[in-house]
């Protein structure tokens, strides 16, 4: 016994460096966790707050360029306004309209800490889980695809980037409907990957990708970029291709937060008919 | 001993403002990442305890993870940082040992040594972090190349800020 003590007091440097270097290695395994880890619903908040602050400090240098973008999108979304319809028929005819159900609902939020040259980069934002912000639910802005929620603490959450080595969305090619998913290869902020595209497809520059709408994050549409450069892959069946982010990430001030309100009828479905396998 | 200690705190307080809300924000060409919070933990009196300096290390390198959304990243790699300075500073003793009192800072042991001493453990620092950051080898040498730029941007911020900061003229 005394043996012992003695040697945990000679070796107390090494024993507590080993002891805290696991607890640092398990901290780091657990926030590897594509989804949801537990160090950042414990900290967000603190770390939230103070970043909101020097934000709003340096949010005031790109205001003007900030609210003309926002002005445009305001003007864009008019013309859908009730106001901006024509009525084509007399009004004694009352249509009920069963061909649409609300889907999608989006929430708007400020990003308050934001990082490209990561190879994993995450994106903080002002709104959390009072707001109705959960795991896995998309995020765009008025340019594009933007990422998918991580986790949320009371009032901030992290996104994980479109631009993150292991983030991956389904996307398909407006012009010909052929589907891939993209990811990032982690060198290059301006450009993703668009992947599993089968090489007898006609393909040219310019094509837009858009999102697929096969997850519940985001809605069928929303664009993610245009084709840049693409090449068949000797010996392989699929193309390499590039994709120019419509997203400018290093700009990135307000997003949008996408809620699918028929997630859990379509994640209810998916599982019935899986167990019915 | 009470100012001393305040002293560090200061330029604790300091270190952490800039690495938070200067370097994490500006990108350097896209590869390269400062990591100059490090310098805190360069410059701490040789005879700290090491328990101390693991407990000192540990807790700044959890305040920085905070700020950046990385669950153990930077504590892992200050760990790392603080259990290769107790070895190195032995290594690179002077013959008849420190003195009490002396500081791991140019004005002691000139210049040579401290760009030896502090871009040794930069450099282990930066290498441990930005592996660490991946968690996987397929990147292996982008990130090695990540890893030492950085590392050579880091110290030359480090010795900015010592040549400008900590080069008092008390030297002997």
């Amino acid at each position: 016994m005394r043996n012992l003590v003695e040697l945990i007091l000679k070796y107390h440097f090494l024993i507590i460096f080993v002891v805290l270097q696991l607890f640092a290695f398990y901290l780091l395994v657990s926030g590897n966790n594509y989804q949801n880890n537990k160090f950042t619903n414990l900290t967000g908040d603190v770390s939230g707050s103070v970043l909101e602050h020097y934000h709003n400090f340096t949010n005031y240098i790109n205001l003007n360029e900030k609210n003309d973008k926002l002005a445009e999108e305001n003007a864009f979304l008019k013309q859908y306004e009730k106001y901006s319809l024509k009525k084509l028929f007399s009004d004694k005819v009352k249509i009920e309209d069963t061909l649409y159900q609300q889907q999608y609902l989006y929430m708007s939020a400020e990003v308050i800490d934001n990082s490209v040259s990561n190879k994993k980069n995450y994106i903080l934002i002002n709104k959390g889980r009072i707001n109705g912000i959960m795991p896995e639910m998309g995020v765009i802005s008025s340019d594009g695809v933007v990422g998918i929620v991580k986790s949320s603490s009371d009032n901030f959450s992290v996104i994980v980037s479109l631009l993150h080595i292991e983030s991956k969305v389904s996307a398909f090619i407006e012009e010909n409907n052929y589907f891939g998913s993209i990811s990032w290869s982690g060198d290059d902020e301006r450009s993703l990957l668009l992947n599993d595209i089968p090489n007898y497809v006609s393909l040219k520059k310019g094509y837009h990708v858009k999102t697929s709408g096969y997850s519940s994050a985001f809605p069928k549409g929303v664009p993610i970029g245009i084709i840049k450069s693409f090449e068949r892959v000797e010996n392989g069946s699929f193309y390499n291709i590039d994709v120019e982010v419509s997203t400018d990430f290093r700009k990135l001030s307000h997003v949008y937060i996408v809620k699918d309100l028929m997630k859990m009828e379509r994640q209810k479905i998916m599982e019935e008919a899986t167990l019915n396998d | 001993m009470i100012s001393e200690i305040v002293r560090y705190l200061i330029s604790l307080f300091a270190l952490l403002l800039v690495q938070i809300f200067v370097l994490n924000q500006i990108e350097f060409a896209g590869y390269i990442r400062p990591y100059l919070y490090v310098l805190f933990l360069l410059l701490l009196p040789i005879e700290i305890r090491g328990w101390l300096m693991l407990v000192i290390g540990f807790s700044l390198g959890l305040i920085m993870d905070t700020f950046t959304q990385t669950p153990g990243m930077n504590t892992s790699a200050c760990l790392v940082l603080v259990f290769s300075r107790q070895y190195l500073l032995k290594l690179i003793a002077p013959r008849e040992g420190y003195e009490t009192g002396q500081l791991p800072r140019p004005e002691f042991f000139g210049w040579k040594w401290f760009l030896i001493y502090s871009s040794i453990l930069v450099g282990i620092h930066h290498i441990w972090l930005f592996y660490a950051e991946v968690f996987h080898f397929k990147y292996f040498f982008s990130t090695l190349f990540r890893a030492i730029f950085s590392t050579v941007f880091t110290e030359v911020l480090v010795l900015l800020t010592v040549l400008f900061f900590y080069n008092s003229s008390k030297a002997k």
